[in-house]
């Protein structure tokens, strides 16, 4: 059995001549809470529909679960093990909660009566309700209980928080830390919310233009990466150069700010070096990381 | 559970034309009780009145195609709205794309199939010179008259399910041809011709 749930390489797909994917590689390790970070149009929706079987992809491999997507029958039994959550959380408009959870099950022969009933009592959703009379945080939680109970192996959560309150928000995460500690089920879940990223997220990937700029495990990118903040005494004391090792250098008066992936030592002792300056050595945080690949990329 | 979301979607439209036939049923019956004693019809306007029986029939099975394997809102809201969403969501189901369409499709088949028995057999009593001698030529008519319908069935099935709602049979608007632009986010389309696998 691979260690990966999801295994993406050279992935490329375009619709109409413009190139959405442009050779995605990406591993995600079994049991994990996986970060899908990119902006808007990186790529991340269209993977995830490629992940499901949706679309097709140009040329590139994709296995989940260990199987190959693109055959009919293991794309199947992918989509017999997992929950996908789509981004617009859309789902039949002429069904009640209560029923939509009743044409659900059937498919699933692992699925949670017993999760079902707790998701419905904490989530407390109105069984009668019509769906389109559901709050957005409402349908939310919906799908969420559609994708969690079904015993998946992994959940495919396309921006799972998006248009919530905080509190449902911490809800919703807890609940999906919960899944995953308590089913080992492995989270792959895109957001623009990098706090919630970093807050259950264990590996992030981050994504610019179909192609993956960052990915591995958040910590060990959070030790990787380390910023110096120096302030001179002088704007003619700030250096032109620095040593090599800073990712970005980001100037604001006298105030320098250095993100630096290696060689910090070296950066520290260059800003140590420059008479008055005042060197003060910063944690990184993931919104750090990823605004300063994109930014870049 | 595919047979009880096919006929959730199905069973609004198969209310609206069993209201309209049979107020346009209701309607004629009582005109035609009213009228004044009349000689029997001539042969070939007995031909054109059977003929005339088919349209309300066509126009019931493109309704009941709605939008095949995508799912429309319910009642009578603007069908456009979630069409692809949810969409996804049916997608995503451990299921072929042969037993959504096969399943879609057998049950607003069956759902035209009603329509069709029922207002022949109620348009026979209404008019009964219109009506075939035999039994078996009722039944004879009664399978063309199907057989028929299907035709525009599966072309407006056909229609929704590849062409992603660029020309659609609207079941709204009867026989309407609805130009729109293409949409390049249908799974269905998307994905080529492997979505039926």
């Amino acid at each position: 059995m691979s260690d990966f749930m999801i295994e993406i390489s050279a992935l490329r797909k375009s619709f109409k001549g413009n190139l959405a994917l442009d050779g995605l590689d990406l591993r995600v390790p079994r049991g994990s809470i996986f970060g899908f970070l990119g902006k808007n149009g990186a790529g991340k929706t269209t993977t995830m529909k490629l992940l499901v079987g949706l679309l097709r992809p140009d040329s590139g491999a994709i296995r989940v679960l260990g199987l190959d997507t693109s055959n009919p029958a293991e794309s199947m039994q992918i989509r017999n093990r997992m929950g996908f959550v789509t981004e617009d959380k859309e789902l039949y408009p002429y069904m009640t909660v209560e029923q939509i959870i009743r044409f659900t099950r059937p498919f699933f022969p692992k699925w949670s009566i017993e999760l079902e009933r707790r998701y419905l009592e904490v989530f407390e959703l109105p069984l009668k309700r019509k769906i389109p009379a559901l709050s957005k945080g409402m349908r939310s939680k919906l799908t969420l209980l559609l994708a969690a109970c079904r015993g998946a192996e992994l959940l495919i959560l396309d921006e799972p928080t998006e248009g919530l309150d905080p509190a449902a928000t911490e809800d919703l995460l807890r609940e999906l830390v919960t899944i995953c500690v308590t089913q080992g089920t492995t989270v792959f879940f895109s957001s623009h919310q990098l706090s919630e990223v970093d807050q259950i997220a264990d590996h992030v990937a981050i994504i610019d233009r179909g192609h993956t700029i960052v990915e591995g495990a958040l910590d060990d990118l959070k030790v990787r990466y380390e910023r110096l903040q120096v302030v001179f005494e002088s704007d003619s004391a700030v250096p032109v150069r620095w040593v090599e090792g800073a990712e970005s250098v980001r100037r604001e008066g006298r105030m320098v700010s250095i993100l630096a992936s290696r060689n910090v030592e070296a950066l520290l002792a260059q800003a140590r070096s420059i008479p008055g300056a005042s060197v003060e050595r910063l944690p990184v945080t993931l919104k750090d990381i990823f605004l300063e690949h994109v930014r870049r990329n | 559970m595919l047979w009880y979301k096919a006929w959730l979607e199905t069973r609004f439209g198969l209310a609206f034309l069993f209201g309209l036939y049979t107020l346009v049923w209701l309607v004629a019956s009582t005109g035609a009780r009213m009228a004044p004693e009349k000689q029997a019809p001539k042969p070939q306007e007995i031909a054109f009145m059977a003929d005339a029986f088919a349209f309300p029939f066509i126009a019931a099975a493109i309704s009941l195609a709605g939008t095949g394997i995508k799912t429309p809102s319910g009642g009578f809201q603007n069908q456009v709205k979630g069409l692809h969403g949810s969409t996804l969501y049916t997608l995503s189901l451990p299921v072929s794309r042969q037993r959504l369409v096969g399943i879609r499709s057998a049950v607003g088949l069956l759902d035209t199939a009603v329509v069709i028995v029922v207002f022949t057999l109620l348009a026979w009593r209404l008019f009964p010179e219109t009506g075939q001698n035999t039994l078996g030529e009722r039944l004879a008519h009664l399978a063309v008259t199907f057989i028929c319908s299907s035709t525009f069935y599966f072309l407006s099935l056909f229609l929704a399910t590849f062409l992603d709602g660029s020309v659609r049979l609207s079941r709204n608007t009867f026989t309407e041809v609805r130009a729109q632009q293409p949409g390049k986010s249908s799974p269905l389309l998307s994905a080529g011709p492997e979505f039926l696998t």
